[in-house]
Order: C-alpha cells, then sequence, then structure tokens
C-alpha cells in the first residue's frame, strides 16, 4: 500500500521496535505503567461518553416504549385512535388491574397483558389479548424482538401472528411440527426459525397461564 | 487553488482513493454482511450509512489524534473501545430519535463495531497518518459505503416493494420481485454492481492485491 511508505515519526516507533531491547529494565516498567494507565483513562472517557450518551436517550426512549404499548393495546382492543389523542382515548377506554403480583389491562371485554420473555437470541416483548371468559386468544402481537433477520423474525409479522388467533389459552399451545396447525391448542411454526417460534409458543402460554390466574383471582 | 491542482493534492489523492477506486464494498470488499442485509430499503440505507459515515470518520480521526500514545501491542483493544464508544452513541442517537428505523435496523447498527471497515482504515491509515488525512481517508471509504448500500436500495426498493421512501412508485400492476428484498436478491444486485462499477473504474482482476 502506498501509505506504508510515509514517513511518520509514529509509524516509525509503532513498527520498529528494535530500541525497546536496549532500555533498562526500569524505564521498561515505566514503558507498561504508562500504557495501563491509557488504557485505563481511555476507559474511563469512554464509560462517561456512555453514560451522557445513555442519559440522553432514555427519556426518549421511556416515552416511545409508552406509545407503543398504548397503541398497540388500542388496536389489539378494535378501539379507534389518532396519534394525537390515544393517551387521552387509552385513559377512557382501558382500565389497567392488577391481582395476583402482575398487571393487565380491560379494555371493552376484552383482557390484555404485556409479556416479556427468553426468544433465540434476546428478549421478546409483545401483548396477548384473551376475550372476558379468558378462554381463548383473541390476538398476539410482537412489539419488540431480537430474532435472526429474515428467519426468527417473522415471528414479528402480523401474518404469521394470525396463527394465534381463536387458539385456546385452557391448555398449553404446541407449535405444529411437519403439518399446519388443526387442533384449538396448536399453532403453526416458522420454516428455518422452530426455534424462535418454539420460543415465542413458550413465552404466550406462559404468560397466557399467568394472566388467566391473575385475572381470575381478581374477578371473584 | 483552482480545480485543476487540487486534484494532485495529496489530500485530494487519499480522499478520492477510498471514494472511488478503493471502494469500500467493491474494492475491499469489506462490510459486505451489512450491505446485504440493509439495503434492503432506502429508508435504512440511509440511516446505517450515516451512522458508518460518521463512526468511521469520526474514530479515524480520533486514532489519529492519539496515534503518538496508543501502545503498539494494545492499539487493536484501544480501536474496540473507540469504535464501540462512538457505534453506541449512535445507536442511542437512533433510539431517542427515530425509534423505527433503530428498530427496523435491529442488530445492524451495534454491528458497525465488528463492520471491518472501521479497524481496517484505522490500521492501515489512521495509525500511521496526520489527522487531517486520517479524517479524509475515513471519510472518503465511508462515503464510497454509503453510497454504494444508497445504489442497491433505491433499486431493491423500487423492485422488491414497488415503494421509494416508503411511496408507492409503481403502478399497482407492477408485479414486486420478492426475491429481491432477501439476501439472494441482495447478492445478485450486488454481483452485477461489483461489474458495472468495476467496468466504470477499470479495475483489473490483477490489480486487486
Amino acid at each position: 500500500m502506498k501509505e506504508r511508505k510515509e514517513s511518520d515519526p509514529a509509524a516509525q516507533r509503532s513498527s520498529g521496535r528494535a530500541e525497546s531491547k536496549t532500555q533498562n529494565p526500569k524505564s521498561k516498567i515505566l514503558k507498561k505503567l504508562l500504557d495501563v494507565v491509557f488504557i485505563v483513562v481511555l476507559g474511563v472517557v469512554s464509560v462517561a461518553l456512555l453514560l451522557a450518551a445513555q442519559s440522553y436517550s432514555a427519556p426518549a426512549v421511556a416515552r416511545f416504549r409508552e406509545t407503543r404499548l398504548k397503541t398497540n393495546v388500542l388496536s389489539a382492543a378494535g378501539i379507534p385512535w389518532t396519534k394525537d389523542d390515544f393517551k387521552q382515548v387509552f385513559e377512557e377506554r382501558v382500565k389497567e388491574q392488577s391481582g395476583a403480583g402482575s398487571t393487565w389491562f380491560a379494555a371493552d371485554s376484552l383482557v390484555i397483558a404485556e409479556f416479556k420473555g427468553r426468544g433465540l437470541w434476546g428478549m421478546i416483548e409483545g401483548i396477548v389479548v384473551l376475550d372476558s371468559s379468558l378462554t381463548r386468544i383473541v390476538a398476539v402481537r410482537v412489539l419488540a424482538q431480537e430474532e435472526t433477520p429474515g428467519l426468527g423474525d417473522r415471528i414479528k409479522e402480523p401474518s404469521y401472528l394470525a396463527t394465534y388467533r381463536g387458539k385456546t389459552a385452557e391448555e398449553p399451545l404446541e407449535l405444529a411440527m411437519r403439518h399446519a396447525a388443526t387442533e384449538p391448542n396448536e399453532v403453526d411454526a416458522i420454516t428455518g426459525a422452530t426455534l424462535s417460534s418454539q420460543a415465542l409458543v413458550s413465552v404466550v402460554t406462559s404468560s397466557v397461564s399467568r394472566l388467566r390466574t391473575a385475572a381470575k383471582g381478581g374477578a371473584q | 487553488m483552482n480545480l485543476r491542482k487540487l486534484a494532485y493534492t495529496r489530500p485530494w489523492r487519499v480522499f478520492i482513493a477510498g471514494f472511488f477506486k478503493e471502494n469500500a464494498v467493491t474494492y475491499q470488499l469489506l462490510g459486505l454482511c451489512s450491505t446485504l442485509a440493509v439495503s434492503n430499503k432506502l429508508e435504512n440505507a440511509i440511516a446505517m450509512g450515516l451512522g458508518v459515515v460518521f463512526v468511521v470518520t469520526i474514530s479515524s480521526a480520533l486514532i489519529s489524534v492519539l496515534r503518538r500514545w496508543i501502545p503498539g501491542q494494545y492499539r487493536m483493544i484501544t480501536y474496540m473501545i473507540v469504535t464501540s464508544t462512538f457505534v453506541i452513541i449512535v445507536d442511542q442517537f437512533l433510539k431517542a430519535n427515530f425509534p423505527l428505523i433503530s428498530a427496523q435496523l435491529g442488530p445492524y447498527v451495534g454491528l458497525i463495531i465488528t463492520n471491518c471497515i472501521v479497524m481496517g482504515r484505522q490500521e492501515a491509515f489512521a495509525i500511521k497518518n496526520g489527522v487531517g488525512l486520517s479524517l479524509l481517508d475515513g471519510l472518503g471509504s465511508s462515503l464510497s459505503y454509503f453510497y454504494t448500500l444508497l445504489i442497491l436500495a433505491f433499486i431493491r426498493e423500487i423492485l422488491g416493494f414497488g415503494t421509494l421512501l416508503g411511496a408507492r412508485v409503481t403502478p399497482e400492476s407492477f408485479p414486486v420481485w420478492v426475491v429481491i428484498t432477501m439476501a439472494q436478491g441482495a447478492w445478485f444486485m450486488l454481483a452485477i454492481f461489483y461489474w458495472v462499477f468495476r467496468r466504470a473504474a477499470k479495475l483489473q482482476p490483477a490489480e486487486q492485491g
């Protein structure tokens, strides 16, 4: 490469290390110490910058998460909303309830809960909607996931999530392997992304059973 | 200084080499993974491209500033710390201001850290050259990645989605080529782009060292 011919003192220093052999042990130790100091200072500056970036973005990220949750809960419950009035609509139409250590939302006759669980690579976050009798899944929505792009990340697509519609909430869901889902407790898998599909099934199943226990307890 | 003279100065040659003939994607063959992944839509390509331009330029300049103090045997660690700091700042910036684009880009912003263009320019150029030249070198190389993404995304979004920046541009009857939106389609587009680019830049197979 052309650049290598440049005569720069730094280049000579970093490439030719001949002079270090003639140095006495004392200055060698000093050199090592300076190296450590350099890395430590660099690390401290880096951490300071990252903390600054974090505190800068935290409020906006929190606002975005709130918006994402509220608009999705409204859409899942079939309540119309616009960009400007969704907060108001949410307060009027959705009631936040809690019991048995979990919280959920009641909107019209539907019961909605947030879920979060381990996917193949990262956390899968979303909401699950049950009917008022807590026997059927009305809808599942995935709000955030970190599955493999192009394969596992299809779990977020509404066309795939339609497989959960109308499935039973009374028993654990299972993945239909090598055939289309026909039973009320079966959902379709994604070809090439069995582990991500399985992860979503487990997360949804445990979230549904938690919601059922909590909401039943709350009703009595 | 008139333009003709400018073309023979070293800063200009450093910049234009990275920008055109030594294009990061088609000549240096770096950053291929993210090129294939995020060139499906123009919006993603712009966000990713700007992120890479920012990270490469500023981290090359910073490495050049620090080059007299960077301990030789810990240079890689230094590159990683500097690069990842800037990448996380970009990631946080996108999350705060463009959350939807950030969600679409998924893991690829974080993976700028492992994009070889960044460390390639630091090790091959910034560690041995002055701040100004390193900045121009980083800018040239990363801009070449940027425009390559833009060209691929422009074609792929029109053919694959029938849209441009989300707005519909093709008639309803136009059949979208779904394969173009996938990684396989990206390879085809990239191969065609290589061919056109290498003809335009008059690169011979033997020239690639």
